[in-house]
């Protein structure tokens, strides 16, 4: 879908990130993984990673970027709050009514979003698709994950990319074309491949069938080859399927804020799209990959290094088990400074 | 040179930097410096260029220069002309 230039659209108007204090560099990684920092940083592109100290949740995570993105359009009214995880605390009830409560807004809308690590994306188009119905009027959207519960111990090649965080965005009721303005999204799946990506246990159909399951089954698993390939084809042509709808030619963006999944997969879309690197926003470098997480993070962290500025013309692109895919075009809008997503300071400050 | 050969020479050299002296038939891709992800690359490039489907073990880290030169050229036969690709 695309809008022409005054039409309703969902405006983004705040934004805010998380990371745990505890960064992990590849030297700290666990001995048994016998993996050194050339090998990780050849592998991934990964320098750094932050990890939750054992107890935290994912709902505390989320609750942290959501007060930070809240303060940064101070404070103003949301109707309607959504998260989205692939490590959701519990099977049920949904996240987003507890943070709403946490939150002061007990008797808001609140629900949460399951598309994995394409959930920050899918979660713009619903929150928009929510402004746009006339249900709300501003929207707090999070993305949580606190992965390093979801790896198992002995797993090196998902343990040095998988990492802890929360971004959060405030969407209001504006008009497109104006700054922040959302002016198209391209939405994406494929469920035939549900076996690439998955945590097979923890689910009902491990309780309905208990003899089919075992302990290694309640942890992350991926088929990392054809995961790459899909990745890369999926988010290329989400993106050109984007562009087109809204209009844009690849010369046109300013900045491509793919899903931070691994330095290779993000240079390889890039390169498909014809992008020069310094035009592709690369945060997996200092913060591993952090699912739904990874693309607001990465959008906080390049808002407050003002690698993104008001006005630039803005691509994100998302993948994710399901398989789920989807991009956004919007113009990046005029924030508040803040600190870089470094350590626990995010913009902005709390 | 054939397609197939150009592509994957091209790929090689200019992708994954493997220098044209070591691209011979015996040389695997393993010891050409090739890793799992860079196998994952190289099969999707070739996938994209070539317009043949790939499988894991048609580019696994053992194969050989010459068994994956076989291979693309046996299905690349096999596609639709150029006008249909």
């Amino acid at each position: 879908m695309s809008d022409e230039l005054g039409s309703a659209a969902a405006v983004l108007e705040g934004l805010g990130g998380w990371v745990p204090p505890r960064a992990v560099t590849n030297g700290e990684l666990p001995a048994a993984w016998e993996v050194d920092d050339a090998w990780v940083r050849r592998r991934t592109g990964i320098t750094t990673r932050h990890w939750v100290e054992p107890g935290t949740s994912t709902g505390e995570a989320a609750e942290h970027a959501a007060r930070r993105a809240l303060a940064s359009v101070g404070g103003a009214r949301v109707d309607a709050v959504i998260v989205t995880s692939s490590t959701p605390d519990r099977p049920m009830p949904a996240m987003a009514p507890q943070l709403a409560a946490r939150l002061g807004l007990t008797g808001t809308a609140a629900w949460d979003l399951s598309a994995a690590c394409a959930g920050f994306v899918y979660g713009l188009a619903t929150a928009a698709g929510v402004i746009r119905a006339g249900v709300a009027e501003r929207v707090l959207l999070v993305a949580a994950e606190v992965y390093s519960t979801l790896i198992a111990p002995d797993d090196r090649s998902a343990g040095v990319v998988f990492a802890d965080g929360a971004g959060a965005v405030v969407l209001r009721r504006g008009f497109a074309g104006e700054p922040g303005s959302l002016l198209g999204f391209d939405l994406g799946s494929d469920g035939s491949g549900h076996r690439l990506i998955e945590v097979p246990g923890g689910g009902a159909l491990e309780r309905a069938r208990p003899e089919a399951y075992g302990p290694a089954d309640r942890y992350f698993r991926m088929d990392g080859r054809a995961v790459f390939q899909h990745a890369v084809t999926r988010m290329t042509e989400s993106s050109r399927t984007v562009l087109k709808n809204v209009g844009w030619a690849p010369t046109d963006i300013d900045r491509l804020v793919a899903h931070q999944a691994n330095a290779r997969i993000l240079s390889a879309v890039g390169e498909r799209l014809d992008l020069p690197a310094q035009r592709c926003v690369n945060h997996v470098a200092k913060v591993g990959n952090t699912g739904a997480a990874s693309i607001p993070l990465a959008l906080a962290d390049a808002a407050a290094r003002q690698d993104l500025r008001p006005g630039h013309r803005v691509l994100l692109t998302a993948f994710g088990a399901g398989l789920t895919w989807g991009s956004a075009a919007l113009l990046w809008p005029d924030l508040t400074p803040g600190a870089p997503v470094s350590g626990t300071s995010i913009l902005p400050s709390p | 040179m054939s397609p197939v050969q150009t592509s994957l020479r091209s790929t090689l050299t200019g992708k994954f930097d493997v220098p044209e002296s070591e691209i011979v038939p015996d040389a695997t891709l393993e010891s050409l410096g090739l890793d799992s992800l860079s196998l994952a690359e190289l099969a999707l490039i070739l996938q994209e260029e070539l317009g043949v489907e790939i499988q894991d073990d048609e580019a696994a880290a053992r194969t050989t220069v010459g068994e994956l030169t076989q291979t693309l050229a046996t299905k690349y036969a096999a596609t639709p002309g150029p006008t249909a690709r």
